[in-house]
């Protein structure tokens, strides 16, 4: 049976995917007043609760204490660095950002989400072969992830490869979401709707 | 929407790869400032940036969801707002300036965690704790940690309960409100409305009767004419 820890865990996560972050963390906050975080294992799954919710909310140095509290608890968990490194990457840390996802994927080449933060840190430096190459890693572990092959495609047709382009293109629109599938005007229109 | 064909409802795009793949893009956006939002380098232009917007816009637009489920179609308004949010930030030069500031101004401190606890981490050094199980598949959406080893303190575990029991109580008003919400839109006509008020009620409470009642009432009344 799911002690209260968990549950409240539980439910922080409810709150935040339901879209209230605020209240999730109102429920860490009361959890850690009474002791949650001195907890070695349910502490750090309330902290990567907390960083997520913060991260809802835009608040990246919040979610990055959250994130580094929980790193520093759970060092060895792919998943946990994987977040780490992005947090990094969000209070403008892009070096360390880089090394953390690097590390996690030194010691776990399979680990996908730290290969897609790793091509998005690469696309806003600039280094779109790179990116290219990490996104490819991700189709590699994850054939079904239509951001990852909108993202190549979108590179390879800049960098001339129209075949493999409109391979990724069809790639993308198998995952639900073709881009010839809107028209022109309805996209213009995103602006005002939503 | 065009003849193509790809989008929701059509067996070609499954409705769990495409829920799974939203699932991920708000996870991403969520962490995402505005130019990894749209994975664009720090010196993109007006140019890049409505392109990038745009092509976001074509592969996300809510209206492509418009048959799929509830579920399918809340996670796409949340990913789109994410979009918008991103795009209001970064589309003009203004704007691009004060989020690149913004990161400028932030320390670049070589160690993790704050004040003078702050610990460098590394693999070998600290006490070995998993959330994730050592052979876990790659994560799809900030996967639930999945808590291994010691129970908590025993102390702890009647304000827990408290806390959790505050928490429920919550949930129940929520549940409440869905199912206002269904009734209401039930008796201003708009039955597919009232039908997912119905379901997101079921959703946080899957015995909750009145909700259970009112669904079973408009699914038969389908049948009536």
């Amino acid at each position: 049976m799911e002690d209260d820890a968990d549950r409240l865990i539980a439910e922080a996560r409810r709150l935040r995917r339901a879209g209230e972050a605020e209240a999730a963390l109102e429920l860490l906050d009361q959890a850690d007043r009474i002791g949650l975080g001195d907890d070695p294992v349910r502490g750090a799954a309330a902290r990567m609760e907390r960083g997520w919710a913060a991260n809802a909310l835009r608040r990246w140095p919040d979610a990055h204490a959250a994130f580094a509290a929980a790193a520093a608890a759970a060092p060895d968990d792919p998943q946990v660095r994987t977040w780490h490194g992005r947090a990094l990457y969000n209070v403008a840390r892009d070096a360390e950002a880089e090394a953390e996802l690097r590390a996690v994927l030194a010691r776990d080449r399979d680990w996908w989400m730290a290969w897609s933060f790793l091509a998005d840190l690469c696309l806003v430096d600039g280094r779109e072969q790179e990116a290219m190459e990490a996104f490819s890693e991700v189709l590699r572990i994850d054939p079904d992830n239509g951001y990852a092959y909108h993202q190549r495609g979108r590179l390879r047709a800049q960098a001339g490869d129209q075949a493999g382009a409109a391979a990724d293109r069809q790639e993308t629109a198998r995952c639900g979401f073709d881009p010839a599938d809107l028209d022109e005007d309805e996209a213009e229109e995103g602006d005002d709707s939503g | 929407m065009s003849a193509s064909g790809h989008g929701v409802g059509d067996a070609r795009a499954s409705e769990a790869v495409v829920r799974a793949n939203l699932e991920r893009e708000l996870a991403r956006l969520e962490a995402a400032d505005p130019f990894s939002a749209f994975g664009l380098s720090h010196d993109a232009d007006d140019r890049a940036v409505r392109a990038a917007f745009l092509a976001a816009t074509k592969r996300l637009h809510p209206n492509r969801f418009a048959r799929a489920s509830a579920p399918v179609r809340t996670l796409a308004n949340e990913v789109f707002l994410r979009i918008k949010d991103a795009y209001g930030a970064i589309e003009t030069a203004e704007g691009r300036d004060k989020v690149l500031a913004r990161r400028g101004r932030a320390p670049a401190a070589p160690t993790i965690g704050e004040g003078s606890g702050a610990v460098r981490v590394g693999f070998p050094s600290l006490p070995r704790v998993m959330l994730t199980p050592a052979r876990a598949p790659s994560p799809t959406l900030a996967p639930p940690p999945e808590p291994v080893g010691p129970a908590p303190p025993a102390a702890a575990a009647p304000s827990l309960a408290s806390i959790r029991q505050q928490a429920l109580d919550r949930r129940a008003e929520e549940v409440r409100l869905h199912h206002a919400r269904g009734c209401e839109a039930q008796q201003a006509g708009r039955m597919d409305e009232a039908r997912d008020e119905y379901r997101r009620a079921l959703d946080l409470d899957s015995g909750f009767q009145p909700a259970l009642d009112a669904l079973a009432g408009l699914s038969s009344s389908r049948f009536r004419k």
